[in-house]
């Protein structure tokens, strides 16, 4: 099949071209056309000084203040050092709790750590999504890299197919960096980073997660494993599916309305559970209006943690716990409560014909 | 049609021009020194044929057939104000893509269609021609619909897209046209709670539409200059086919007085979303400049129900203003839903 999907990003890779050139030049910052492999052993450690700054900022930032582009910068450096180390299909230990979609709702996202637990005393692992639709995606993507620097070990943050220059040009993130630093630096550094993050993780060798679902290319967690992830998000292939499928009713492997990924039925679920020896897939890239829901006989579950999704959706989030026995516990959240509760700004057309 | 009663026709159709004011030649020459040489239907089309039904409405159309049955063709409904040729310059660039992507000669080509709606444009209603209700334009929609699959003995896939009041049109004639083989539907920069928000300031927008221009080129400009459409290529072959040229005056009126459908404005676009999210074929949704969804179409969207492309350098007339890109959206959106195309490749059980 001759796929040439998503139009909407046409737009997008003219603009980024220009953007990519010109900052290669100025910073030799990586490029991403060309290949970067994944670095082996361990990170290297915080020093004491960093700890120190990592924790000044993840306060500055818990107040929903945005860090000066400078500091974004130093924070973008110091996560690639991290993320660079992770793996395709990052191994996480149980208990953990797993969180959808949350989309800039920054206020919503210190609701969910209440809900859940301060991290790090609870472990996190967040499937993707963080930026877009939001009024606050830079603070929200900045306290989550800030987070996952600061406890490597205690918080997981994979991409989502928001996570992507294209999309991010499209859907808000590139304007609200535009408004809030005078320039598409902040962006930059932030979309650079996105192609370090995890696609995948796998929870226990048993809970296989990530943003979208499965892909007709990918039978096993293994090829996963062989995929070169420091890329821009393709607009098809394995690692398009990963971030862009959706469960389906019907069985088989169907188009995506979407225009990018697949629908996968229930037969495709448990044949992937079983050739892989897992109990569940959970992903998130779906609204559901419960905050979860269970597909395919409960071979795999969609979490959005995003509550009244875009501040006119109506739906609840939830998160999930899985303890040391695996036994799970979904929490449902409502929108948080908050004075400024941001006015929905919406163009008006002088005609409608 | 045979071809002598194709060129009774286009000769009644050129008389039937000329006492509209639609002589464009003379027109340029009285406008002096700079001659606009305007463009004809049938730079864009192969054929212009009018579709008469038992009432005795005629409808004008125009057509050129696909290339062959593994071709789709391609349905266009214009909003309210606007004409068939609205959609030229897209259909033309449709087939010139899909012409530049084959590599044999039994590839693929796109067939192409648009019409005036009722009170648009050269259609003639005798039969309640002031009913403007979304029933009527959708009746009106499916009846030329299902004559030229039966004129032309049409056995492809048909893909039907609306800009405006016609994708509501399009949107809400879907459900009873399952077996006329629609494949997929495409709206084109209308979201119903912003149209229906906007309803509010029609009032002062109609107020202060000029009545009358003393030149088609007036006319032009005046539409560039406001942005209603950006591209001047496409707006000499869509603007002048609003107006016809009073023979008193010497000035051109609007063909169609947007007045007298004020009673429908809000029975153009009620429950549109939802409509739009429920209908069971493939759908696609072009919004010009942001992506101002509405809390249906966001739901849809999020749960993965449409496919949403967002053009952002581009006015509300974006088949207009951004044709090629359109034209790419729409070919990739036809080839990844045409059942008759799509053979989804799995590598599964392949290897051990």
């Amino acid at each position: 099949m001759d796929l040439d999907t998503d139009v909407q990003m046409e737009d997008a890779v003219e603009l980024d071209t220009s953007l990519e050139e010109e900052e290669v030049n100025s910073t030799g910052d990586y490029s991403f056309n060309q290949p970067f492999q994944t670095k082996e052993g361990p990170p290297p450690e915080l020093s004491s000084q960093n700890i120190n700054q990592l924790d000044e900022w993840i306060e500055h930032l818990s107040k929903c203040q945005p860090l000066s582009e400078e500091n974004v910068r130093r924070l973008c450096k110091m996560a690639i050092d991290v993320l660079q180390f992770e793996e395709n299909v990052q191994p996480v230990n149980v208990p953990v709790t797993i969180c959808g979609d949350v989309h800039g709702q920054f206020h919503d996202l210190m609701e969910l750590f209440k809900i859940g637990g301060p991290c790090p005393d609870t472990n996190y692992l967040f499937m993707g999504d963080y930026v877009d639709r939001g009024y606050y995606s830079v603070e929200t993507v900045s306290y989550l890299v800030a987070m996952k620097v600061r406890y490597p070990n205690r918080i997981t943050i994979l991409r989502g197919n928001h996570e992507s220059r294209q999309i991010t040009q499209v859907y808000g993130f590139y304007d609200e960096c535009l408004r809030k630093y005078g320039s598409a630096n902040v962006w930059k550094l932030f979309t650079d980073l996105f192609d370090y993050f995890p696609i995948t993780a796998l929870v226990d060798n048993k809970i296989f997660c990530l943003h979208g679902g499965l892909s007709p290319l990918i039978e096993t967690i293994d090829q996963v494993r062989e995929l070169n992830r420091i890329q821009e998000v393709p607009h098809e292939g394995p690692m398009c599916d990963l971030l862009w499928s959706d469960p389906d009713d019907r069985g088989g492997w169907g188009i995506s309305p979407r225009g990018a990924g697949f629908t996968f039925g229930q037969d495709i679920s448990e044949q992937f559970n079983h050739t892989n020896g897992l109990s569940l897939i959970a992903r998130a890239h779906q609204l559901v209006m419960e905050g979860y829901s269970w597909s395919h006989q409960e071979s795999v579950v969609t979490i959005f943690s995003a509550p009244n999704y875009c501040y006119r959706c109506g739906n609840q989030a939830a998160i999930m716990e899985v303890d040391e026995q695996h036994s799970r516990q979904f929490l449902q959240y409502d929108p948080s409560v908050r004075p400024g509760e941001p006015t929905v700004t919406r163009k008006t057309p002088d005609y409608f014909l | 049609m045979s071809d002598f009663q194709r060129k009774l026709f286009q000769r009644k159709l050129k008389d039937a021009e000329k006492a509209l004011g639609f002589d464009f030649s003379e027109e340029s020459e009285e406008s002096g020194e700079q001659v606009t040489v305007y463009p004809k239907w049938s730079e864009f089309y192969d054929l212009n044929e009018v579709y008469t039904d038992d009432k005795g409405n005629q409808f004008n159309t125009y057509f050129t057939p696909p290339k062959n049955d593994k071709s789709p063709v391609f349905i266009f409904h214009h909003g309210a104000g606007s004409s068939g040729l609205s959609f030229a310059l897209l259909s033309r660039t449709i087939r010139e893509q899909m012409s530049k992507e084959n590599r044999s000669n039994d590839d693929p080509v796109a067939g192409v269609f648009s019409f005036d709606a009722r009170g648009h444009g050269q259609t003639e209603i005798v039969s309640n021609p002031n009913d403007f209700s979304l029933k009527a334009f959708t009746d009106d929609f499916i009846w030329v619909l299902k004559e030229l699959i039966k004129r032309h003995t049409l056995k492809n896939s048909i893909f039907a897209f609306g800009h405006s009041l016609g994708g509501s049109i399009v949107t809400n004639a879907f459900a009873q046209l399952e077996d006329a083989g629609i494949k997929g539907v495409g709206m084109f920069d209308i979201v119903e709670d912003i149209a229906i928000y906007a309803l509010d300031s029609m009032g002062t927008y109609l107020k202060n539409l000029p009545k009358t221009f003393n030149t088609l080129e007036d006319a032009i400009s005046w539409h560039i200059k406001l942005g209603h459409v950006k591209n001047r290529e496409s707006a000499l072959i869509s603007i002048p086919s609003y107006f016809k040229k009073n023979v008193k005056t010497g000035k051109f009126e609007w063909i169609m007085d947007l007045h007298k459908t004020e009673d429908y404005w809000h029975d153009w676009f009620t429950g549109l979303s939802k409509k739009f999210v429920d209908l069971s074929t493939s759908k696609l949704l072009i919004l010009a400049g942001t992506d101002n969804l509405d809390k249906e179409l966001m739901i849809g969207q999020m749960q993965g129900k449409y496919q949403l492309v967002v053009f952002q350098d581009t006015g509300h007339f974006l088949q207009e203003d951004t044709p090629s890109k359109t034209a790419i959206t729409i070919i990739d959106f036809w080839r990844r839903n045409d059942n008759r195309q799509v053979i989804i490749k799995s590598t599964w059980g392949s290897k051990k």
